[in-house]
């Protein structure tokens, strides 16, 4: 149980690094809605899914 | 906007909440648990709306748009970056949820004072919950108040709709508790949602005849507002100063880490937060598509939070939707404001009260929490009625002073090393810091309140941790079976 928490706790680091990182790097030029826009609508639907996954493995 | 229509509008809404408010004490028990946390049964339908409306208030519909109207596509990442710190409640939520059940734990702040085994735990908990919890009451009580000023161009005072605001808020959380707060918030996250969509594809279909007509206008008038740090508001010192206290709120703010009390069960639960997630990405999404419209329809506003009264007064928007859209903003201020009274005052009554008199019958600390609503209430108003800066900031200041209880609920779940004087000092030195920075407007390096009020909070807690003892036996009987029960339920 605790190496699959550490796993998903690295997980969730590696997506907030990557939403204080990528829009601020290599998407602060691109000013089309394929940019930052895109960016963070893909990043909450991955942190979504990925908490739903986790969600779904609860027993009562 | 004619202010009898929106009155009208508002009298009917105020009806049909207040007898959904009375609907919900069908069956409700007596005690002090009944009350606060409606006996620990709701289901994951309402528990999921509730939850929503309480998290989202006026905030998102006047200042999310109002910060995407003044910087761009970062008011976006900021609020999408909350809502992945949901994660949070996926740790967090079975093991509030167990801990709550196990040892009746009505509100967090007991559940600190517990783990810790001090009462002074709870005590400064309680208090810094009070006194960060006022303001942003308060911004939610002001949201009303500009929103129906705004809509009556002015012929509505800005007072009547914060004492109005200030009143239902008080009789929606007195007639049954969390009973009366869950179904009225149900209603209003409904209407909420809704009436947001169906505003902005009406803008967005009318205006810019769809979504590909919009971007392309979006694109072409305001590029730099697609990206950041785009128009300037959005540095990324500004980001992660607004994003830090936002990404902890689900545990960090009582009023919401209170639900993770009531689901009846781990499925229930599990729709709570699923159902809120779904709720928050299409919330945040319409939130800020009305700030960049109204950019692109209004761009010279004077202030960014008059962006969403300047979207319902346009001229192409029927009344009648304009009307319901001003139930929803309303809704959504109140529902948030009657969950904070309610909190506050279970905090008051179990935390404050029965702490320092463990002999109080439960009648006796039920009858002070019920009582300390109107008070509350009271003093959120006074503090609403000052009208202090751009309403957001407010909300923002509340989130970075709440975020120094984050070090303490982290021990108390996962370092037995935590202690008491850790806890304790952490939130008083971090709140500290983080009040005066904001009070002085200093901001050191160039980095906001939350960022040095967290750095102090956190080093606080461990330095002052390790150097004191810490209740070890009671942290290996709660932190041994939350471990059980964490097990057997599959939960992280």
């Amino acid at each position: 149980m605790k190496g699959k928490r550490w796993g998903w706790i690295f997980w969730f680091g590696f997506l907030l690094l990557l939403d204080y990182t990528v829009p601020y790097t290599v998407l602060s030029g691109v000013n089309r809605v394929y940019g930052a826009f895109l960016f963070w609508n893909l990043f909450a639907l991955t942190a979504i899914a990925s908490i739903f996954v986790l969600l779904w493995k609860w027993r009562d | 906007m004619n202010s009898f229509y929106i009155l009208l509008v508002v009298a009917i809404y105020v009806a049909l909440a207040t007898w959904m408010a009375y609907m919900s004490r069908k069956g409700m028990g007596a005690g002090i648990t009944e009350y606060f946390l409606a006996n620990r049964t709701i289901g994951g339908f309402v528990a999921a709306l509730t939850y929503s409306a309480t998290t989202y208030s006026a905030f998102m519909m006047v200042g999310l748009a109002g910060f995407t109207y003044e910087g761009g596509v970062g008011a976006l990442g900021f609020e999408l970056t909350y809502l992945s710190g949901l994660v949070l409640a996926v740790f967090f939520g079975p093991r509030f949820w167990l801990a709550g059940k196990r040892y009746g734990y009505i509100s967090p702040a007991e559940l600190l004072g517990d783990r810790y085994q001090s009462r002074w735990v709870a005590v400064v908990t309680t208090l810094v919950c009070l006194i960060f919890l006022i303001p942003y009451a308060a911004v939610q009580l002001m949201g009303v108040g500009y929103l129906l000023g705004g809509l009556s161009g002015g012929m509505i005072p800005f007072w009547v709709g914060l004492v109005m605001a200030t009143l239902l808020a008080i009789i929606w959380a007195w007639i049954a508790g969390l009973r009366s707060v869950a179904w009225t918030d149900s209603l209003q996250a409904l209407i909420m949602l809704v009436t947001s969509v169906l505003v902005l594809l009406f803008v967005i279909y009318r205006y810019f005849a769809g979504f590909g007509g919009f971007f392309a206008k979006l694109e072409t008038i305001y590029p730099q507002w697609l990206t950041v740090p785009g128009p300037g508001f959005f540095n990324l010192k500004a980001y992660i100063g607004l994003t830090l206290p936002w990404f902890f709120f689900c545990i960090s703010n009582p009023q919401v880490s209170q639900r993770l009390f009531i689901p009846k069960s781990m499925s229930a639960m599990r729709r709570m937060l699923g159902g809120f997630l779904m709720f928050g990405f299409i919330y945040t999404l319409v939130s800020v598509m009305w700030g960049f419209s109204t950019r692109v329809l209004s761009p010279d506003l004077t202030r960014a939070d008059l962006a969403t009264p300047t979207l319902l007064s346009q001229p192409i928007i029927p009344t009648s939707l304009a009307l319901i859209v001003m139930v929803g903003i309303l809704g959504a201020a109140i529902s948030t404001i009657d969950s904070i009274l309610l909190t506050l005052s279970s905090m008051f009554a179990r935390d404050l009260y029965k702490g320092f008199r463990p002999r109080a019958s439960e009648e006796m600390e039920l009858r002070l929490g019920k009582w300390v609503i109107p008070v509350i209430s009271v003093v959120a108003m006074i503090f609403g009625w000052l009208r202090l800066g751009l309403i957001s900031a407010l909300s923002v200041a509340a989130s970075a002073g709440l975020l120094m209880t984050v070090p303490a609920i982290f021990g108390a779940f996962f370092w037995k090393r935590g202690t008491a004087a850790g806890a304790i000092c952490s939130m008083i030195s971090g709140g500290v810091v983080t009040g005066f920075l904001y009070f002085s407007r200093i901001r050191p390096l160039g980095h906001w309140p939350a960022v040095w009020g967290g750095l102090v909070c956190l080093g606080a807690f461990i330095v002052i941790s390790l150097v004191t003892k810490p209740p070890m036996e009671k942290a290996e009987e709660f932190l041994g079976y939350l471990e059980d029960g964490l097990k057997e339920r599959n939960a992280l």
